[in-house]
């Protein structure tokens, strides 16, 4: 079966084109396709601009599979997050050679260096700070959610152990990440509340038109953990690209997000948890650059882009040096 | 002895033609692509430059701290005292003595600068980075 007939079963329609479109560009680990969708009859009938996200050729180790993220993604629309439309998962490779999810397609700008340019945005970062407390509404335990593993006594310990785990795969040895690790092992805080993580909340992963928020995107690395662990992932160095002094995401000050989330989800933000957060942010940046970095080197998926990734590293060693007090 | 130019000179030359010839012409998303080719043939430029240690210092230190032969092959021996680093940083072997920390994390310091001084020169915090080192450690 084609990818039109299986739209026109799903959307119970009489019948459907497909126009195939561009690759769009951003996504380093999943691909997104842009489809222009006509179809006649049923409740979906009209012209529909889609994306059909589809599994990369080497995923990387945490990312989540595609029935997973459309799961969280419904339940995230469920929850008032302003994110595009989930439509349908498909399991059956038979129709596109790989399981791919359909999701309407948003309008605006992700990439992060277009949007950081565009100078300080305190509307768009006080909107950000409330979609992510309504993200963190979300909470265990969850029937639909169920796939998402529970969190333990000490999740910071859990990250630093995992982090560990996917560096002893790699080739060569990172001094610089095993001391941050250590640091962090050694300044781990007790579990607080668990919310859902999107875990990569961040300027690069929501859509901007006209400065106005349209989507927040890439919900492959969900999962329950500390709600300081989005936040300071948001504010972390390596994600405000061409505004470094605008310390949430490139686009305004801390406070403006700051109050904006604490106001929305009647939190209070810890100083302390923020910093460690922010450090475990960098580590897990620099896994996951290594990680993609692999897939290059591996042969599985040679790649100009992956493989610069990999010479990101160095940045991030940086922030982790200067964050543990190391470099002044 | 070789032909000239050399490989460094090739290599900056190669990566100046791309971007200011070749690139003008394309379009956007080749142009995206013509960039990324231009900065991996920088930073193999930069690395090529400096042989196979990131800074001067970087192999004596270490065999310093480890106490190291100094005969052995540097390629190997490099590679193996980075190895013994990081897993006794994972260990917790310097968490107690402040006189080898500093050591270490001093030698951590003058690699992260060295590294990014070839992948990513224009790294904004380069220009104001202080590789002093604290002493402390819970």
């Amino acid at each position: 079966m084609a990818l039109g007939p299986f739209i026109r079963d799903a959307a119970a329609a009489d019948s459907v084109t497909v126009k195939d479109g561009n690759l769009l560009t951003g996504g380093a680990i999943q691909e997104n396709r842009a489809l222009t969708v006509t179809i006649d009859g049923g409740e979906f009938s009209g012209i529909h601009e889609m994306v059909l996200r589809s599994e990369a050729t080497s995923p990387i180790i945490e990312s989540r599979p595609l029935d997973q993220q459309f799961a969280v993604l419904k339940a995230a629309e469920a929850a008032g997050v302003t994110v595009p439309k989930p439509l349908w998962y498909c399991g059956d490779t038979a129709i596109t050679g790989k399981p791919f999810y359909l999701m309407q397609r948003i309008e605006g700008e992700a990439l992060g260096n277009r949007i950081t340019r565009a100078g300080e945005q305190p509307d768009l970062a006080a909107a950000l700070g409330r979609e992510l407390a309504r993200i963190h509404t979300i909470q265990p335990p969850r029937t639909d959610l169920s796939f998402l593993e529970l969190i333990s006594l000490s999740p910071s310990l859990d990250a630093v152990a995992k982090y560990r785990a996917y560096l002893d795969v790699l080739p060569e040895p990172h001094p610089v990440l095993e001391w941050t690790l250590r640091w962090l092992e050694n300044r781990a805080p007790n579990a607080g509340e668990a919310v859902l993580c999107h875990r990569d909340f961040r300027t690069g992963n929501y859509m901007v038109n006209n400065g106005v928020l349209t989507g927040v995107i890439d919900w492959e690395f969900t999962g329950w953990g500390d709600p300081h662990e989005d936040v300071a992932w948001f504010c972390a160095r390596c994600w405000r690209f061409s505004a470094p002094a605008l310390e949430a995401g490139g686009i305004s000050p801390r406070n403006v997000f700051y109050n904006a989330y604490e106001s929305a989800s009647g939190r209070t933000l810890d100083v302390d948890l923020m910093a460690y957060w922010e450090t475990m942010a960098h580590v897990r940046w620099a896994v996951i650059a290594l990680q993609q970095a692999m897939r290059h080197r591996s042969g599985e998926e040679p790649s100009i882009e992956l493989a610069l990734i990999g010479r990101r590293v160095a940045e991030l060693e940086y922030e982790c040096l200067r964050l543990t007090g190391v470099i002044k | 002895m070789r032909s000239c130019p050399n490989a460094l000179e090739l290599l900056k030359i190669a990566e100046q033609t791309l971007i200011t010839e070749v690139a003008s012409d394309m379009s956007r998303r080749q142009r995206y692509t013509a960039a990324l080719v231009a900065s991996a043939i920088g930073i193999a430029r930069r690395e090529l430059a400096r042989g196979i240690c990131a800074w001067a210092d970087e192999l004596y230190t270490l065999r310093a701290l480890y106490h190291a032969d100094p005969t052995e092959e540097p390629e190997s021996s490099l590679r193996e005292l980075h190895r013994r680093l990081a897993s006794d940083l994972r260990a917790g072997v310097y968490d107690e003595n402040a006189k080898k920390r500093t050591a270490a994390l001093g030698l951590l310091c003058q690699n992260v600068l060295a590294r990014l001084k070839e992948d990513n020169p224009r790294y904004d915090k380069l220009t104001t980075a202080d590789t002093s080192t604290e002493n402390t450690v819970s």
